[in-house]
């Protein structure tokens, strides 16, 4: 095992061990530990075997297993980017509809 | 017998809402909200010695976010009319009867301010570059052409009071409000405003922001 690969692995634990963790506190849902688990369980099989990646690259009709996993790796990372943006939009609307109601409540109560 | 109520969204204007309320009441308008967002200072606590009836947001959301506060409470106090007025001095008390006239007379759905229909005093960047733009963006977002597309001095009928919920918080919602009478197929038309500029009011950045959130809006 070369450097960049035990650096990953290190990585790809640690952050399999913070999910679990926030899990366990009940910030998040059995299904959403379940799928990061299967994700940093994915990536550290890529990188304890690079040349697995030939067969999925020869499924994508790309040249290397390198290119496709960084073709998917960008594809899931702006689906991600996108559905924060989205989560963070929902929240603010919430945060003004709450603002509204507790301003409206409070000019009642007078 | 209409019910207006006056909406005004304040933002750190303490040093201005108690002329704009003293204003307004001199005028003989008596049903005046002030929707303090968030402020920092006293503008609430002037504003409710002023008289006026204060809806405070305990966060600031945003001057569209204030608006629709306002709106919202008319609707359950049961007014029939709201008029969205400035908290900053800038617009002109005078100019709230003869649009509620207009409004009444023309048998419209919303009136919107205009400063470019009387001669006012603009700033030249203003007159010359921002105001054309933010024309250009109300055309392109909304698809209506006004001589004014970020006047802050608007009044909506039942109507509209009932049909349009101002969903951008920022400084979008002038286009949006535009769009969204479009859409309704309201019937609204513009009436001249007077508009004293005590201060420069929004510039290019603001601007800016608001296109961003007018192409956000499209996707999110």
């Amino acid at each position: 095992m070369n450097t960049i690969q035990i650096i990953l692995m290190i990585f790809f634990a640690g952050a399999a061990f913070k999910a679990w963790q926030r899990y366990q506190s009940r910030d998040i849902t059995f299904g959403m530990v379940a799928l990061w688990l299967i994700f940093w369980a994915a990536g550290a099989w890529v990188v304890v075997n690079p040349n697995g990646t030939f067969y999925l690259a020869r499924i994508l009709g790309v040249a290397r297993g390198a290119d496709a996993v960084m073709y998917l790796a960008l594809a899931v990372l702006f689906f991600m980017v996108f559905r924060l943006l989205v989560a963070v939009e929902r929240l603010k609307k919430e945060v003004t509809e709450l603002t509204r109601e507790l301003a409206l409540k409070n000019a009642e109560k007078k | 017998m209409c019910m207006a109520l006056i909406i005004i969204p304040a933002y750190n204007e303490a040093k201005k809402i108690g002329r704009v309320l003293r204003d307004l009441f001199e005028h003989g308008f008596k049903d005046v909200v002030v929707v303090d967002d968030g402020s920092g200072d006293v503008t609430g606590e002037i504003a409710a010695s002023e008289g006026a009836v204060v809806l405070r947001h305990a966060l600031n959301r945003g001057q569209g976010a204030a608006l629709e506060t306002g709106n919202e409470y008319a609707r359950r106090q049961g007014f029939d009319t709201v008029v969205h007025f400035d908290a900053d001095n800038q617009h002109d008390a005078g100019d709230i009867a003869p649009a509620l006239e207009f409004l009444k007379v023309g048998n419209l759905d919303a009136v919107l301010g205009s400063r470019f229909m009387r001669a006012n005093r603009l700033p030249v960047s203003k007159r010359l570059l921002i105001l054309p733009l933010a024309r250009l963006i109300n055309f392109l977002f909304a698809g209506v052409k006004l001589t004014d597309g970020q006047n802050g001095f608007r009044i909506f009928g039942a109507a509209a009071l009932q049909k349009i919920r101002i969903e951008q918080p920022r400084m979008a919602h002038n286009s949006e409000i535009v769009g969204s009478l479009k859409r309704n197929n309201l019937k609204f038309a513009e009436v001249p405003v007077t508009v004293y500029y005590h201060e420069y009011g929004q510039g290019m950045i603001s601007g800016f922001r608001v296109v961003v959130d007018l192409v956000k809006s499209l996707f999110v």
